[in-house]
């Protein structure tokens, strides 16, 4: 006897079981035991047969803080805690840690550290490789674009990010409103975006004319230029020329075309920057943002959340966020932001719990745990920087779309400042010279020839040959596209 | 043996029985210390190698290497001008407050908290604290304009030229009252009888003063002079706090230099030897204050044996 097919199955049925199939499909990876992800069981199934310990770690209490409650979950599912913490900040963490690292010290179980410093890290031979326990629980990062190669040294994986931190385009939105028909008047078309940073020098220029802006105590720039963090902004536009670093034999190419125009166009931010712009960093700075004190600029991500809060902000629903402006130095158009410092977990090799540590650091960057951490509304000290984040409405809340939006774009195409060993003394000493020329005790030219030098001597002092094994992890680093999708 | 003999040895013994956990404590803490900083500045250690011990031999290289450092050198004029600056700006206000408060007076208590609240703040809430009074706009340059009667803009954060001034103004809020507290003691320990005698014979105040009471406290000023110079010479949290050696390098001092090296660079051999070469100025620094010291109490002892 032939059945027919509705006999089977009913026009009701089908429709029912389909729904039901596409409900189940759109959860986030397949629920289990707990309401806990498949990889997230595994992870604890792991930690489980690990044992349980009580993990030590150095970690800021500002990043720690939204990291506790999913802390607290791998505690009660798995008995291994992690509350004893050395609160330090991360910008003061590697002199510390490294100590740790060069005393082979048993005590710290996880750092919480700029992942730039992976490279110095590894080289002291403190850091336990990821990838084998990544492979026992099928964990991935699933990172927007290349961002996972951020944790990679020598082909393996040291670090689990917690935090994007690229830098992102901000624009007060409210003053090009205002001032939009008096643009079009000018240049004869509406200002849509900035897309290079001549274009971007010209945009502060009109919008927060220097001539106006004491009176007005409105400034075009929102970059920093003091003495700590100058060189990032120098970073991106050194890469957005086309230019790198280094030449295939670890010589410093710090003299060339394209580092040249990286430090013309630093400098020439001058002119649309607070006057006492070299002296002030971050806590300086943010509050002129959320005061509606400054027009445009490249600024670490975890401010928009700040900017669109209303119980810290006067500017909420004022600024656009996009792509960082890129270069057409090299010939055509090439986007480089900046994701630096990017907070990341990090194992000690010489724990003797540095599997409980590697499964709870993986813990704690899975989709499922990431999402509220990233999202907290208080402590924005970790960025979106996985593919799911974007797409997240708990994240959205915190950053608006339209700040995703950016952040997305900028993180496919951002690079690190110099990702060896040695990155604090490179930096350090792009800074220092940098900060020289900006305030007018060097020039231009005698910053770059001792930029070259100090260059020079650091790869020299810390051996040509071990910096040039290195080049391929800092070259895999890099950004593969011009520009975001 | 005489009597007099006796108590000589038995003082000795005293002063060897106080002096000896202090030697002890030097000798098993910072003994070990000072020699792996000696061992690493003539052996080239890098943090990558396997440790210490397997470091190389570099005879003086490295501490020539240090000596012939523009930078450093520059490091070492910027902190002998801050510390200079900043001692005699500690001493003249500490000296200044000590001679108005050192008789009794109503209410001379709450004056002497007032006077010492700076040195008890922590180092690193005064640079912040003075970060938020010291921009462009802030209240500094507000009560400036307002005295001389036009703005002042004067911006004491970010001209390079005035960067290592403000900190000297901030240590010199923070460290007057360490003048102070010597330069009271001096003056209450100070014997009355010349000064009585003088004022008997007619003697003027600012002639008792220059006369009597400064070459009696010759000695407590040099001591309050040199170990002002000693801890300004070490000044670094607020330095770093506010500047971390900019604007530029001009606050890059030596504290600030070695520990760039030590914990920026990892450069801890170079660091040794520049420390090093600092605690042999420093030493020298303290035998002439010692001498100097030693000439004055001579100087008195023979003043008052005449």
């Amino acid at each position: 006897m032939r059945l027919k097919l509705g006999q089977l199955l009913s026009r009701r049925s089908f429709m029912n079981t389909a729904i039901s199939t596409t409900a189940l499909m759109s959860l986030p990876k397949m629920a289990t035991a707990g309401g806990h992800s498949a990889v997230n069981q595994k992870i604890i199934e792991a930690a489980k047969s690990a044992g349980t310990a009580d993990l030590k770690g150095i970690i800021w209490a500002l990043y720690y803080a939204p990291m506790k409650a999913s802390c607290e979950k791998f505690a009660a599912e798995t008995g291994t805690n992690f509350s004893d913490i050395k609160d330090i900040s991360i910008f003061v963490a590697p002199p510390a840690v490294v100590a740790e690292g060069v005393a082979k010290s048993p005590e710290f179980d996880l750092f919480h550290i700029n992942s730039n410093m992976i490279p110095t890290l590894a080289s002291i031979g403190m850091l336990e490789e990821l990838d084998s326990y990544m492979e026992e629980v099928g964990f991935d990062y699933n990172a927007v674009g290349t961002f996972d190669t951020f944790m990679k040294y020598k082909g393996a994986t040291f670090g689990m990010p917690t935090d994007g931190n690229v830098h992102t385009q901000f624009i007060h939105w409210a003053t090009v409103e205002k001032n939009a028909a008096a643009y079009e008047d000018k240049f004869g078309k509406s200002p849509s975006w900035p897309g290079t940073w001549e274009e971007e020098i010209e945009w502060m220029k009109f919008f927060a004319p220097p001539a106006k802006a004491t009176a007005d105590d409105y400034y075009g720039s929102m970059n920093l230029r003091n003495r700590a963090n100058g060189a990032t902004w120098w970073f991106m536009q050194l890469y957005s020329a086309g230019g790198f670093t280094f030449d295939d034999d670890m010589n410093p190419t710090m003299d060339t075309d394209e580092a040249v125009y990286a430090w013309e166009t630093y400098m020439k931010y001058k002119d649309v920057s607070h006057p006492e712009a070299p002296g002030w960093g971050t806590p300086q700075m943010i509050p002129r943002m959320t005061g509606g004190k400054v027009f445009s600029g490249q600024y670490w991500d975890g401010i928009v959340a700040l900017n669109e809060n209303p119980a810290k902000s006067k500017t909420v629903g004022q600024w656009k966020y996009g792509l960082v402006p890129g270069s057409d130095f090299s010939g055509k158009r090439i986007y480089r932001s900046i994701s630096d410092p990017l907070g990341a977990l990090l194992v000690n090799k010489h724990s003797p719990r540095k599997a409980l540590a590697a499964y709870l650091a993986m813990w704690l960057t899975t989709e499922q745990e990431s999402e509220a951490i990233v999202a907290d509304p208080a402590n924005t000290f970790h960025d979106p920087w996985a593919k799911s984040h974007m797409t997240s409405e708990v994240v959205a809340k915190t950053y608006t779309k339209g700040g995703l939006e950016g952040i997305q774009q900028c993180l496919q195409v951002s690079a690190p400042p110099i990702y060896l060993t040695g990155y604090m003394e490179f930096t350090d000493i792009l800074n220092k010279n940098l900060s020289e020329a900006y305030v007018g005790s060097i020039s231009v030219s005698e910053g770059i020839k001792k930029t070259q030098e100090e260059f020079a001597g650091i790869v020299k002092k810390t051996g040509k040959r071990k910096l040039k094994a290195e080049l391929a992890s800092y070259k895999a680093v890099m950004p593969k596209i011009d520009a975001p999708a | 043996m005489a009597r007099s003999e006796i108590m000589l040895q038995r003082t000795k013994r005293y002063k060897k029985m106080v002096l000896f956990p202090l030697i002890a404590s030097i000798m098993l803490i910072l003994g070990p210390a000072l020699l792996l900083q000696l061992y690493l500045s003539f052996n080239y250690y890098s943090i990558y190698s396997e440790g210490w011990w397997a470091s190389e031999w570099y005879a003086l290289d490295i501490f020539s290497e240090v000596v012939s450092d523009e930078r450093f050198h520059a490091s070492i004029i910027r902190s002998l001008g801050f510390a200079l600056a900043s001692t005699v700006g500690c001493f003249v206000i500490g000296f200044g407050l000590a001679l108005l408060m050192y008789k009794n007076f109503k209410l001379q208590w709450f004056y002497y908290i007032i006077f010492i609240i700076p040195m008890l703040t922590v180092p690193i809430v005064i640079a912040y604290t003075a970060e938020m009074i010291l921009y462009q706009k802030g209240p500094l340059n507000g009560i400036l304009s307002a005295i001389v009667g036009r703005d002042m803009l004067i911006m004491w954060i970010t001209n390079p030229d005035i960067a290592l001034f403000t900190v000297v103004l901030m240590e010199i809020w923070n460290w007057a009252p360490f003048s102070f507290i010597i330069m009271m003691a001096g003056l209450a320990s100070l014997p009355q009888e010349p000064v009585e005698a003088a004022q008997i014979l007619g003697a003027s105040r600012i002639k008792i003063f220059l006369e009597i009471q400064l070459p009696l406290l010759r000695p407590i000023i040099v001591l309050a002079l040199v170990l002002r110079f000693l801890e300004a010479m070490a000044e670094f949290p607020k330095t770093w706090a506010i500047f971390q050696g900019g604007p530029g390098t001009s606050t890059e001092t030596i504290p600030v230099l070695i520990y760039l090296n030590t914990w920026y660079y990892f450069d801890w051999s170079k660091a040794a030897a520049m420390s090093y070469i600092v605690m042999l100025m420093m030493v020298v620094i303290i035998l002439t204050a010692i001498n100097i010291l030693q000439k004055e109490n001579k100087r008195i002892a023979q003043v008052q044996a005449n």
